[in-house]
């Protein structure tokens, strides 16, 4: 004996698998750029305030459509991030208007600096912890998205 | 109390009525340990404007500008679905998470308020803790994020 079924919902269930994935895109993408964007703010309030020179430079920036990437545009940077061995510096070296111009400035003499701060792995660390809840909280908006 | 949210000024009256509601309603919290009680004493929009050179500038309150991101909602609304990240720097933990609570019950309670002027679903989305150092000067940051939705009327355009 022949039999039949109805099954209905297709058309909303094929609606819902068509925007999946674009809305699974964006809303993952929207969130790697707010989570950088939270790693460079925590690098900034790590970063040394002696001058203001290094958080300035740290941004961030999308390269392409999966990457985003956090530069650190003072050529110090690197240098406070993975340690330097303690040293002099002559004051002539010292460049711009900042707190040491204004303590150095026309003075003849060396400075010593003996102890680096590292800010990028530090944020890095703190925030990475959280990264799998937000992607997930990403997904489900996505999906919840794709409902309507 | 409450400012009216328009379309041309949208970022700005809807960052106005978070800022006013924060500040009215935050000063300062008690302590049970020294120095008994902190006052805010700054209000600040940009954690840029925090400044580490001495104790004596915390408690700073920060009230980030929002983040609208917009979708389409039906033929003739948009739907902005907001993000507003508010921060509390302090230079003692008690205290931050004091600030942080009462950051998020001012919103909290005040929902109704918020949604008349067309914030709705305000919900906290997230909250954080963190922890600096600057020199002998040792910041407890609390941060709470709330999510939003706003409707306006679209512009049509063929």
């Amino acid at each position: 004996m022949p039999m039949q079924f109805e099954i209905r919902g297709l058309n909303r269930l094929n609606g819902f698998l068509r925007g999946l994935p674009t809305n699974l895109r964006n809303e993952i993408s929207k969130e790697s750029e707010s989570f950088m964007l939270d790693i460079r703010k925590s690098a900034k309030l790590r970063a040394p305030k002696d001058t203001r020179e290094l958080a300035n430079s740290i941004r961030v920036f999308k390269e392409s459509e999966n990457t985003i990437v956090l530069n650190v545009g003072a050529p110090w940077g690197i240098f406070q991030e993975e340690g330097f061995r303690p040293h002099w510096i002559h004051t002539s070296m010292i460049i711009g208007s900042n707190k040491f111009s204004q303590i150095y400035g026309g003075k003849e003499g060396f400075i010593f600096v003996s102890k680096s701060k590292p800010f990028i792995r530090p944020a890095l660390e703190h925030h990475l912890n959280k990264l799998a809840q937000r992607i997930s909280k990403a997904k489900n908006r996505a999906i919840q998205g794709s409902r309507r | 109390m409450s400012v009216n949210i328009t379309k041309s000024t949208i970022v700005n009256t809807i960052f106005r009525n978070f800022y006013d509601r924060i500040k009215d309603q935050i000063t300062s919290v008690t302590l049970s340990i020294s120095p008994g009680s902190q006052t805010i004493q700054t209000y600040a929009s940009s954690y840029s404007d925090v400044d580490f050179s001495s104790k004596d500038n915390f408690p700073i309150l920060v009230v980030n500008s929002p983040k609208i991101p917009q979708e389409q909602f039906t033929l003739g609304k948009t739907q902005v679905n907001g993000v507003i990240d508010i921060e509390v720097y302090c230079t003692n933990s008690q205290a931050a998470d004091k600030f942080l609570d009462a950051i998020n019950n001012a919103i909290e309670t005040y929902k109704y308020e918020f949604a008349s002027v067309g914030l709705k679903q305000l919900e906290l989305e997230d909250t954080d803790n963190d922890f600096v150092e600057h020199g002998s000067i040792k910041v407890h940051i609390r941060l709470s994020r709330w999510r939003f939705l706003y409707y306006f009327n679209r512009t049509g355009g063929f």
